[in-house]
């Protein structure tokens, strides 16, 4: 498969920006390095289509499918696994708020129960 | 019944009806603890509470009943009590029914139910509730492999076998059904007692005519996955 070569610069520069952005804000404290991982292998993996396009004919041709539609199953099952890896995020925090806020509700009720034992004392 | 016991009344909004509800659990089993949960009511609920004598535990927002229920249970387990009796904030729950409740905890099993169904009673559901009703009672008889009449009441008691293991897992809204689906699971036994329920005097169910549908697939898809879970350790 051929690419105009403008093309495959474009999509070469498109990595190099993400990269160079995930890095920042990772930098920033913005963005945990556990997650920057799936974002970096996005990045390589848009390089590797973007530099060898030939790949994305190889798996065309196993599924049998037009490259370009090829291109579309790929990124959506990519963008599918991000979603999951997401919603198992989520699952995740919303244990441990539920689990943070009831164990804080205890710790304030037992904190005003101690003062006020400690005014009856006094 | 001289056992620790903690009545867990989880409560949001509930300004009208909570005062009169811990007056009757007072009267009607003295010797226990109260417990309202306030899970982030608007209105006066928690002082009405306090200043009828019940210990307020404020949730910080709106967690759900089921979390609300679950900060109960974490209370009852860290405070070190034997039974722990779940009494809504409405006042449909009859607090004359606790020590018989109580009295099947002292007998063994681990969860008494305070049931409508077993027994012909007053309360009447609506066709489509009675439907749902029906389902999950079927369902919940077909795993635990008994009769259940009343999987989605409540009013129930638990022993600290099952409060320790609902302080780790329980479900944050709907929790009733597969509460049970996770005692039977983790082997552990309940029953139901029988009881005449007053129609709620305040506030209306938590199950609202437009949530029924995620209702039934959420309880649904909850039971068959509380199936295929792990068990706790």
């Amino acid at each position: 498969m051929e690419i105009a070569i403008h093309l495959r610069v474009l999509i070469g520069v498109l990595c190099f920006a993400l990269v160079g952005i995930i890095i920042e804000l990772i930098r920033q404290n913005r963005l945990k390095e556990h997650y920057a991982i799936i974002w970096l292998f996005t990045a390589m993996s848009i390089f590797v289509f973007g530099i060898w396009p030939d790949s994305l004919n190889l798996i065309s041709r196993i599924v049998q499918l037009h490259h370009l539609t090829t291109l579309f199953l790929v990124s959506f099952i990519f963008l599918l696994a991000i979603v999951l890896h997401f919603t198992l995020v989520i699952s995740q925090l919303f244990d441990r708020n539920r689990r943070l806020t009831q164990e804080v509700a205890w710790l304030r009720f037992e904190l005003e129960d101690l003062r006020q034992t400690g005014q009856d004392q006094l | 019944m001289s056992k620790k016991t903690l009545i867990i009344i989880p409560a949001y909004n509930e300004e009208g009806s909570i005062a009169r509800v811990i007056a009757n659990i007072r009267r009607d089993v003295p010797q226990a603890d109260i417990l309202v949960v306030n899970d982030g009511s608007r209105d006066r609920t928690a002082r009405q509470a306090r200043q009828n004598g019940a210990m307020v535990m404020n949730l910080p927002y709106n967690m759900g009943i089921g979390s609300a229920v679950q900060s109960g249970f974490l209370f009852a387990k860290e405070k070190g009590y034997h039974f722990t009796v779940q009494v809504d904030g409405d006042g449909q729950h009859p607090p004359s029914e606790i020590p018989r409740l109580l009295e099947a905890l002292d007998n063994g099993v681990d969860m008494a139910i305070g049931s409508r169904f077993v027994q012909p009673t007053k309360y009447r559901p609506t066709f489509t509730r009675s439907l749902g009703i029906k389902i999950f009672s079927f369902l919940v008889s077909l795993i635990v492999g008994k009769k259940v009449y009343d999987t989605t009441s409540g009013f129930r008691a638990a022993s600290r076998k099952a409060i320790l293991l609902l302080t780790e897992t329980y479900p944050h809204d709907y929790p009733e059904v597969e509460a049970l689906i996770t005692l039977h699971r983790n082997g552990m036994r309940f029953v139901e007692i029988p009881v005449e329920m007053n129609s709620r005097q305040e506030g209306k169910s938590s199950i609202a005519a437009k949530n029924a549908v995620y209702y039934m697939l959420k309880v649904t898809l909850a039971v068959f996955i509380a199936i295929i879970k792990r068990r706790q350790r």
